[in-house]
């Protein structure tokens, strides 16, 4: 591969890690707002509108890229997001201070709704994708623009 | 790169870093409280508990109980109230206590700090006084079961509850059956 592309690709694969990465913690401080000090969130709120930003944020640096790696990206943060999710969810598990979350008490439906809830960012993210990239492509300048060319049919 | 692409850049990177900064205040908080909800209920008994010696059918007497509270965790942990229920056993009566509690029972007291509670801090241990008051003018059976001694001491059988929150959030528990019973009795205080 060329050492352009390769570097593009991976500063490209750093951006779409940071839009998953924002995503998840931000969804996962929401979700538990029980804990939270430094910020308090409503979980339907933050879901849409950082899935939707973060998207339109990635299409408008895929200007460039074709279509289906927009949609690659757009799956791979939101997975990256959904995995920061459950690992804020099991992070008492993690960390070693309980044997299960059972014995934090009966809110196993609770911990599930999270769970379920964070898929929606993957629908979500991808429009916000799609809707970056055709973003990108009206504010790009009028010789970069990728469009089909009417003047032509 | 178009300016549109460095402002999603650095609106990105704005994101992450925020994410993060409560990311990881929140991790730290919620695994402090679940080691606070599983640790507390091991680290709540009895210092100490006093009772007055009765002199007169009529005399108010205070019982103190006298409870302690270790937070093992990172967190901060409010006590809302501590309450119990005090017996004092009668060694004649040999049924079990679920059989003979009624007979017994002489008065319920606790622990009422105003306000959000009592802040025990992380990783530190509090020391909290639980008085019950029989008036004897009025409450001549509670003193009577209270003043039940046998070769000298009291028997008291004490069975609390705790509530607490986790400082700062609004998560509420509840410790229940912290239970008092002594088998060398206790000398009534100043007799």
């Amino acid at each position: 591969m060329d050492r352009e592309v390769l570097q593009r690709v991976l500063i490209e694969a750093v951006f779409v890690v940071l839009a998953g990465f924002s995503m998840g913690t931000l969804v996962a401080v929401a979700s538990f707002a029980d804990y939270g000090l430094l910020l308090s969130l409503d979980v339907g709120g933050t879901i849409i509108f950082v899935a939707l930003a973060a998207g339109i944020a990635i299409g408008l640096r895929l200007r460039d890229a074709e279509p289906q790696y927009l949609v690659v990206a757009g799956f791979v943060g939101s997975s990256i997001a959904i995995v920061i999710v459950l690992i804020s969810v099991y992070a008492p598990v993690f960390a070693g201070v309980v044997p299960g979350l059972e014995a934090l008490g009966p809110s196993v439906s609770a911990r599930a709704v999270i769970i379920f809830a964070s898929l929606f960012l993957i629908p979500l993210h991808l429009v916000g994708c799609v809707a970056g990239y055709a973003l990108a492509d009206f504010l790009a300048p009028e010789g970069l623009r990728r469009g089909r060319n009417l003047e032509r049919l | 790169m178009t300016w549109f692409a460095k402002v999603a850049a650095v609106f990105l990177a704005v994101l992450a870093i925020v994410g993060a900064i409560v990311w990881v205040n929140f991790l730290d908080r919620y695994i402090a409280a679940s080691d606070a909800r599983m640790q507390i209920g091991g680290n709540v008994g009895y210092q100490n508990v006093t009772i007055p010696a009765v002199t007169s059918p009529d005399q108010n007497v205070t019982v103190g109980v006298r409870f302690f509270l270790r937070n093992p965790s990172g967190i901060a942990i409010d006590i809302m109230h501590i309450s119990y229920r005090f017996y004092m056993d009668n060694l004649t009566d040999t049924r079990s206590f679920a059989e003979k509690g009624a007979s017994i029972f002489v008065v319920a007291g606790g622990f009422f700090p105003p306000g959000i509670g009592y802040v025990v801090g992380p990783h530190s241990t509090a020391d909290v006084w639980g008085n019950a008051t029989v008036f004897g003018e009025t409450q001549p059976t509670q003193l009577a079961r209270l003043n039940l001694t046998f070769g000298g001491r009291y028997f008291p059988i004490i069975d609390a509850s705790m509530v607490y929150r986790v400082h700062g959030t609004s998560i509420v528990e509840r410790v229940v059956g912290i239970e008092f019973a002594t088998s060398g009795g206790i000398v009534p205080y100043g007799s």
